[in-house]
């Protein structure tokens, strides 16, 4: 049990590649912290830094108290779970996971009772005899896990644990590592692309692109507040429509798409009244565009007609796609709407849950 | 692609007929040399095409071990392979180590001059060789013949280590140095143990490399009593007559340490070592 602290972290591989820059991270002490990006935002290197794996350029890395910056991997009291398992095949599972308190010498009785417990919370009791490669995916992925908790280290390292697993399983691991959290109340920090894990696990999670820390904050915080268009779009799925456009003023500000115009709400008058004539960015979630019909309830003057493209039926709800001439955008209804494809309905978009950015730096513009 | 048993029975019977005949020309200079060691005299030539011949004794076999220095320079061969086998998977393992897992100054050049070794013929280097050996005073000694042989197969073995840990993969290692492993004994206790089927290859291609060396040995030994298998069994050969009995009788107790040390390395000789470690 311990917090972890990043302290302008930086990572440049062979002298120009920066990996990872400036990056800041406070991990409370209990907390499930996600690192979430695209393929290469340094979400890994982070954790790899972290772990030791990586050496760190420059900055500063502290589990509890204590720098940890040439510390070896082994003495940093923390256990890892790999993308690719890394089991060792040559071992069984249960000489899997026993190596680590083997090496530290702890005696044998207590080495069984631990790994029995594991196995146990894991549910792999009666795998414990067997080699790796006759075990499942889904197998491997939890005598991995198993690995890291027999030691009761002070802080857990995920690498994209799930990515390898099917979807089902994926659903399914993803609840139990939680759980596990919960059970174990240790530190973790868990690395994914998947905006979902992301989303559904982390107590906050950080945003990464490009090796820079977007922003840090609970789920919902990310996904009401986001500071800013890429983490707007990474967030949410389907993901945030992005319309750029002309801000007017014609008796209150109007968005100007090229082909829909969309009257904008006067809570948003003071920050958009320098963009009047400017090119902006508008964007809104799929959930705030209504089909009109269904939507009474909804006081908006922002109409418009536009061409449904492709309809997906999700079983509970359905993706519209739709095409405004200029910009496609996707919309989020109900399946009591029966659209098709090809028609002309009429949307209405809530404005009142729209975001803007600004076009030059793509900050949000509260 | 297709398998055998995908064949007409006509392409079955022409394979066979062809593998049967490709098999023949393998054993029949091995089934001759076993004939010949069976004869008694020192008969080349037969008129019998059995290979087991009538009258056959083992006559030649106890003249070997008993009359001639066969058991000396099996003594001689053994000492040198031996130490050749266990110098060249020692160096081989960890230089190929190295080479696969580090990043040094000149690590390229190095590798790139190890398989440079490998373009000139043994011939060419042994005048050098020679020279070399007798300015360090190794000249006519075991330790001259086990550096001349270590030199000469430690550039392949080690690019074949390297070769076979590159498909080691690294987060293997990673988790063991998490596990609390040091570098040196997670080679030893995980890398290793997966690298099993090279370090086989490694052992049998060094063993052998030094067991049936004629030129360099001929070269390098003139002590009789150092003298090894190959350089013993030319001795059986004379300007005036051949021993073709001692030769085929030494030949065939040559090959069989051979055989018997692939046999009991071939069960380490299996892939899929790594399989079930990482998702591939």
């Amino acid at each position: 049990m311990a917090s972890v602290k990043l302290e302008n972290v930086t990572k440049i591989f062979d002298k120009n590649v920066i990996a990872a820059k400036d990056v800041n991270i406070d991990i409370k002490d209990k907390e499930f912290m996600v690192l979430v990006g695209p393929s290469g935002c340094g979400k890994s290197t982070t954790l790899r830094m972290i772990a030791g794996l990586e050496e760190i350029s420059e900055g500063n890395i502290y589990i509890g108290e204590r720098l940890v910056n040439d510390v070896a991997p082994k003495d940093r009291d923390i256990a890892m779970v790999f993308q690719n398992y890394a089991l060792y095949p040559h071992m069984t599972v249960y000489q899997n996971m026993a190596f680590g308190l083997k090496l530290r010498k702890f005696p044998k009785k207590e080495i069984e009772q631990r790994v029995f417990e594991a196995a146990e919370i894991l549910e792999i009791k009666e795998l414990l005899e067997r080699k790796p490669k006759a075990l499942s995916g889904g197998q491997r992925q939890r005598v991995a896990v198993g690995r890291a908790i027999v030691r009761k280290p002070k802080v857990f390292l995920f690498d994209e644990p799930l990515s390898n697993l099917d979807a089902k399983l994926r659903v399914q691991m993803r609840t139990e590592i939680s759980k596990l959290h919960n059970r174990l109340e240790t530190t973790m920090i868990y690395v994914t692309h998947d905006q979902m894990e992301a989303m559904t696990m982390g107590d906050r999670i950080v945003v990464m692109k490009d090796g820079w820390v977007q922003q840090i904050d609970t789920p919902l915080n990310l996904y009401n507040k986001p500071i800013n268009k890429f983490v707007a779009g990474f967030i949410g799925s389907p993901a945030m429509n992005f319309m750029t456009g002309t801000i007017s003023n014609d008796n209150g500000l109007i968005f100007n798409e090229g082909k829909i115009q969309l009257p904008i709400p006067a809570k948003f008058t003071q920050q958009l009244t320098p963009f009047i004539g400017k090119k902006i960015f508008f964007g809104i979630r799929p959930e705030n565009i209504y089909n009109a019909n269904f939507a009474q309830g909804i006081q908006t003057t922002a109409q418009t007609k536009c061409l449904l493209e492709v309809v997906e039926p999700m079983g509970n709800e359905l993706f519209l796609y739709f095409n405004s001439g200029i910009h496609q955008f996707v919309a989020r209804v109900g399946t009591h709407e029966t659209p098709e494809v090809g028609q002309t309905p009429n949307l209405i978009f809530n404005m009142e849950k729209g975001h803007f950015f600004d076009p030059e730096t793509e900050q949000h513009l509260e | 692609m297709r398998k055998p048993r995908d064949l007409s029975i006509k392409g079955k019977i022409a394979a066979y007929i062809i593998l049967t005949i490709f098999t023949l020309i393998a054993i029949y200079p091995i089934l001759t040399v076993i004939s010949i060691s069976l004869r008694p005299g020192d008969r080349l030539l037969s008129k019998s095409l059995a290979i087991i011949p009538d009258n056959a004794t083992l006559q030649t076999y106890i003249k070997l071990f008993s009359e001639e220095s066969f058991l000396l320079w099996l003594k001689n061969s053994s000492i040198i392979s031996a130490a050749v086998m266990i110098v060249g998977v020692a160096l081989a393992a960890t230089a190929g180590y190295a080479f696969s897992r580090y990043k040094f100054v000149g690590k390229e050049a190095m590798m790139f001059s190890l398989i440079t070794t490998q373009m000139f013929p043994l011939t060419m280097l042994l005048l050098p060789l020679f020279i070399m050996l007798i300015k360090l005073k190794l000249y006519d000694s075991y330790l001259g013949l086990i550096v001349a042989y270590s030199a000469t197969t430690l550039p392949f073995t080690t690019w074949q280590m390297k070769g076979y840990y590159d498909t080691i993969p690294f987060s293997l290692e990673e988790a063991a140095f998490i596990d609390g492993c040091s570098q040196f004994y997670t080679f030893w206790r995980i890398i290793l143990p997966l690298a099993a089927p090279a370090l086989v290859i490694t052992a049998l291609f060094s063993f052998m490399a030094a067991w049936s060396e004629y030129l360099v040995a001929a070269v390098l030994i003139q002590d009789q009593s150092l003298f090894t298998l190959p350089l013993g069994l030319k001795t059986f050969q004379s300007a005036m007559e051949t021993s073709w009995g001692l030769y085929s009788a030494g030949a065939i107790m040559v090959s069989l340490p051979v055989v018997i040390l692939f046999l009991f390395l071939s069960r380490w000789l299996i892939s899929g070592l790594t399989l079930g470690s990482v998702k591939g």
